[in-house]
């Protein structure tokens, strides 16, 4: 899976290729994202291209949460998309990660 | 997908409750998880003309996608040869999607709220699927096939979870998983 990365200053945005993140394709993301996380403290997933995400896809985030904060990182996300968001109000992630509707709102928040 | 086409829409409203769906589609599945895509639409073109706003659609595929992702990697334990087939129906008041299926039995407890923050990174699919729609039901039938029953509503209206065995209906829609 391509993730490219931008860097705003020390915060790393991984932009999240594809529609979904499912159970098919969530462990390809997980391997390409963690040498991305090893790298990075402050991070930023712009989600804004997916349409669809489960509860795999889910546990892929807080996989990706919980790496930067044994390390003193921390995630934020943005982009949700109104069916991201569905599965987030479910679940009430925002308890845990705290998310924006544009990258830069998300980056700023670091500060 | 097979589509028996559109009922008129006028109905009493002592009929909301009535067994005759207004439309009906079925879609049969290979078992795995590239499948998961072929699921979401399917509950979005069978909702399309439903009284269902477009997040409870979205709740709803979002339902059906776990409840599908859970019969690939647990009922049938990732085997490849199992069947799977869907159907969807749409009344004046909600839409019923079943699954069914021949793998493992299952009949989960309600779940609770899960606590995102202790590590765990999966887990979650039956909680989803309980909390996106109105109304979960895990049946069997007497020939063996098991049914999952997800019901979405128009509106607020209260969560339900259960499971039973029923007996063999006499009309099928031809499925052998």
């Amino acid at each position: 899976m391509e993730l490219k990365v931008e860097k705003v200053g020390d915060v790393s945005v991984i932009k999240v290729p594809g529609r979904s993140l499912e159970a098919s394709n969530v462990e390809e993301f997980k391997q390409d994202i963690l040498p991305i996380l090893n790298e990075s403290g402050r991070v930023v997933l712009d989600i804004k291209n997916l349409d669809f995400v489960d509860s795999s896809g889910l546990g892929a985030f807080l996989s990706c949460l919980r790496t930067l904060n044994e390390r003193g990182g921390d995630l934020k996300i943005a982009g949700m998309t109104k069916a991201v968001r569905a599965l987030f109000e479910v679940v009430r992630m925002h308890r845990i990660c705290d998310s924006f509707d544009t990258v830069d709102e998300a980056t700023k928040a670091f500060e | 997908m097979k589509r028996l086409g559109k009922v008129p829409t006028a109905v009493s409203s002592k009929s909301c409750r009535e067994s005759k769906p207004l439309s009906h589609a079925e879609k049969k599945l290979n078992c795995n998880l590239a499948e998961l895509a072929a699921v979401r639409d399917f509950v979005r073109q069978a909702c399309g003309d439903s009284v269902l706003d477009q997040k409870s659609i979205t709740l709803l595929e979002l339902a059906l996608t776990e409840t599908t992702s859970n019969v690939i990697r647990h009922a049938y334990k990732g085997r490849t040869d199992g069947r799977i087939d869907i159907s969807a129906d749409t009344y004046a008041d909600r839409v019923v999607i079943k699954l069914y299926h021949r793998g493992l039995e299952f009949h989960p407890k309600p779940q609770e709220l899960p606590r995102l923050d202790v590590g765990q990174e999966g887990g979650y699919g039956l909680y989803i699927i309980e909390h996106s729609v109105d109304e979960v039901k895990y049946l069997r039938e007497k020939d063996g096939r098991n049914c999952i029953v997800l019901s979405k509503s128009r509106g607020e209206s209260h969560r339900k979870i259960g499971s039973q065995q029923i007996q063999t209906r006499s009309s099928n829609n031809g499925a052998e998983g």
